[in-house]
């Protein structure tokens, strides 16, 4: 349905994202993961026809079949929010705050369905049911800044899918929340692509957050994609030394038992655009780094069962099949500066 | 670790804040930040306070810290209440409990070279210039700032960076307490492994005791040896880690760690 084909946007020479493909079934929720800097904003952004205007965006975003990457403003907005909608990460500046509720929700209704008055008041009161929102009539008068954070994040949801669409885009849609709350949008998200067959690309840094809402997993860094899969094996399973460290890094509750715990920790920072060896992103922070790691890009190769990874080790003999070891806690410096 | 000369005791806290008037004439509402709040920190020892936004944790840090006053009950910070002290003892006192905030843009002058910003504590330490100056670029490289780029300014550091130059601005002056208020929340996760790696290392280093708080119970649960649980400005329960983690005694408790597991 939604097909991405070595996708690039380019800011002058420097690559934000390189050559990324991805696609998504109907019914089929991925996840796109890694930092910030990693380009999966800036991904997001493009799949919509909204990359900046400074952007120089190659390669193919195919929905339904039509071609979208390079045509005008005008095609795009035969499709944004109709076809393709998205859910932004700040339910506060995402929503008027000078509108009601009713207002908000009643406008890409009455813009895409061109519904009457009445029937849009019906549709408005049916989606915010949908997700979820108790009361729905009584919110229609009421603003933004009376609803919670998990309501205002779920008024968004109900924006996206005003218009029916096909393909939802969530950009990290459980940060601005508490844990408690950002466990039950995520499970909201996941009922609503079941229910209505629509394909889901959820965007976030929180490998917790997408283990839960995705099938499927994009492991963006240094604007390329480094490793792709099933999402549990590959969490379970990584077989690229970034995606590795960056699970190893994560606070959890299990491993800690109770006790202080030194973590494993990926040494320096993100690159910035415009600063990356032409080569794999990660050189420079791996510790399983070879001498060709950092002028020659490593292929995306296919590891079976759907799994891919970008990394020179694979293509040794006999690593194929091993998972990418995290490296020992302070096996590393953590100097920086 | 001791527990019977606690470097802070937190005994039956409570702040209200006045809410935005409903009607003309009446009386404004009160919303209860924290209430009844009593809690310990040992010599030596961490211990967190975890809860969602508006619970209250970040209420009851500042209150320790002395930057906001309670309604009613005590805070000693070595058996003295900083709320109760004159001017000049409170910056005496103030030395001894330092805070870093989660945002290290926030807390950092933009327009001083992080030099300045690591040195200045130690102005009202009142050290002559050559210790102080050695001093502060000592603490830069501990915690993994490469003293010579103390000519630099703030936005010349990634977060992770300017949160470690927060650190040393606090840990400068050899604080007794350091209370962290979500010290790694705006931070991308491989590097929140490094700044909690780096707390543990300068707890164990200067015997420092720390009260943390955070939303994130994995993030208590990685560095703390006690931890409080709040929501709606009560404390809920405290505990050992490993016994609230393995046996928590209250539903909030559950919810969270199931959240977080």
């Amino acid at each position: 349905m939604l097909e991405v084909d070595s996708l690039s946007v380019r800011f002058g020479e420097a690559y934000a994202v390189r050559e990324a493909s991805l696609s998504v079934a109907p019914g089929e929720r991925v996840g796109v993961v890694g930092e910030s800097g990693c380009g999966k904003s800036v991904l997001a952004a493009s799949l919509l026809g909204l990359a900046p205007e400074a952007a120089r965006v190659t390669g193919s975003i195919r929905l339904g079949g039509n071609e979208l990457a390079g045509g005008p403003e005008r095609r795009w907005r035969g499709h944004r929010g109709r076809d393709i909608a998205m859910v932004f990460q700040e339910p506060m500046s995402a929503l008027n705050p000078l509108l009601r509720i009713g207002q908000i929700l009643a406008e890409p209704i009455v813009l895409h369905q061109r519904l009457g008055r009445r029937a849009a008041e019906a549709r408005v009161l049916s989606l915010l049911e949908e997700v979820g929102i108790p009361d729905p009539r009584a919110r229609l008068s009421q603003f933004p800044h009376q609803l919670s954070g998990g309501q205002r994040q779920r008024v968004l949801i109900a924006l996206a899918l005003a218009a029916d669409p096909s393909i939802l885009i969530a950009d990290e849609p459980t940060t601005a929340l508490d844990a408690n709350m950002a466990v039950r949008v995520v499970d909201l998200l996941v009922e609503l692509t079941q229910r209505r067959g629509m394909g889901l690309v959820f965007i976030s840094h929180d490998l917790g957050v997408v283990a839960r809402a995705t099938e499927r997993v994009v492991v963006m860094y240094g604007g390329d994609v480094v490793e792709t899969g099933p999402t549990h094996a590959t969490l379970e399973a990584p077989r690229h030394p970034y995606t590795a460290g960056l699970i190893a890094a994560r606070p959890s509750i299990a491993r800690a038992g109770g006790l202080r715990t030194r973590l494993p920790t990926i040494p320096g920072m993100v690159p910035p655009v415009g600063r990356r060896a032409p080569g794999c992103p990660f050189s420079g922070r791996c510790a399983v780094e070879l001498p060709r790691c950092a002028g020659e890009r490593p292929p995306l190769l296919d590891m079976g069962e759907g799994a891919r990874a970008a990394c020179h080790r694979l293509t040794e003999a006999g690593l194929r099949d091993e998972p990418a070891t995290a490296p020992a806690p302070g096996a590393m410096p953590e100097t920086v500066g | 670790m001791s527990l019977d000369r606690p470097i802070l005791s937190v005994e039956g806290v409570s702040r209200r804040y006045r809410l935005p008037r409903r009607t003309l004439f009446g009386p404004a509402p009160q919303l209860a930040a924290v209430q009844d709040a009593s809690l310990v920190v040992g010599r030596g020892e961490v211990l967190g306070i975890v809860g969602e936004s508006g619970s209250g944790k970040s209420t009851l840090a500042r209150m320790v810290v002395g930057l906001e006053r309670p309604d009613g009950g005590t805070i000693r910070i070595d058996g003295t209440d900083p709320h109760r002290c004159g001017r000049a003892e409170l910056r005496h006192r103030r030395r001894r409990m330092q805070m870093v905030f989660q945002d290290p843009f926030g807390s950092l002058d933009p327009r001083r070279s992080i030099g300045w910003s690591v040195t200045e504590p130690l102005l009202a330490a009142g050290l002559p210039r050559a210790e102080r100056v050695s001093t502060a670029l000592d603490m830069l490289g501990r915690v993994g700032i490469d003293p010579g780029a103390a000519s630099r300014y703030p936005h010349e550091f990634s977060g992770g960076q300017r949160q470690r130059i927060a650190i040393a601005r606090a840990l400068v002056t050899r604080p007794a307490l350091l209370v962290a208020d979500e010290p790694v929340a705006s931070l991308d996760v491989s590097v929140q492994a490094q700044i909690l790696n780096l707390l543990m290392d300068l707890h164990a280093e200067f015997g420092l005791s720390m009260l943390v708080i955070s939303h994130d119970l994995a993030v208590i649960a990685s560095i703390c040896d006690r931890v409080a649980v709040m929501r709606a400005g009560r404390i809920l329960e405290t505990g050992a880690t490993r016994a609230v983690l393995t046996a928590p005694a209250h539903a909030y408790t559950k919810e969270l760690v199931s959240a977080f597991g």
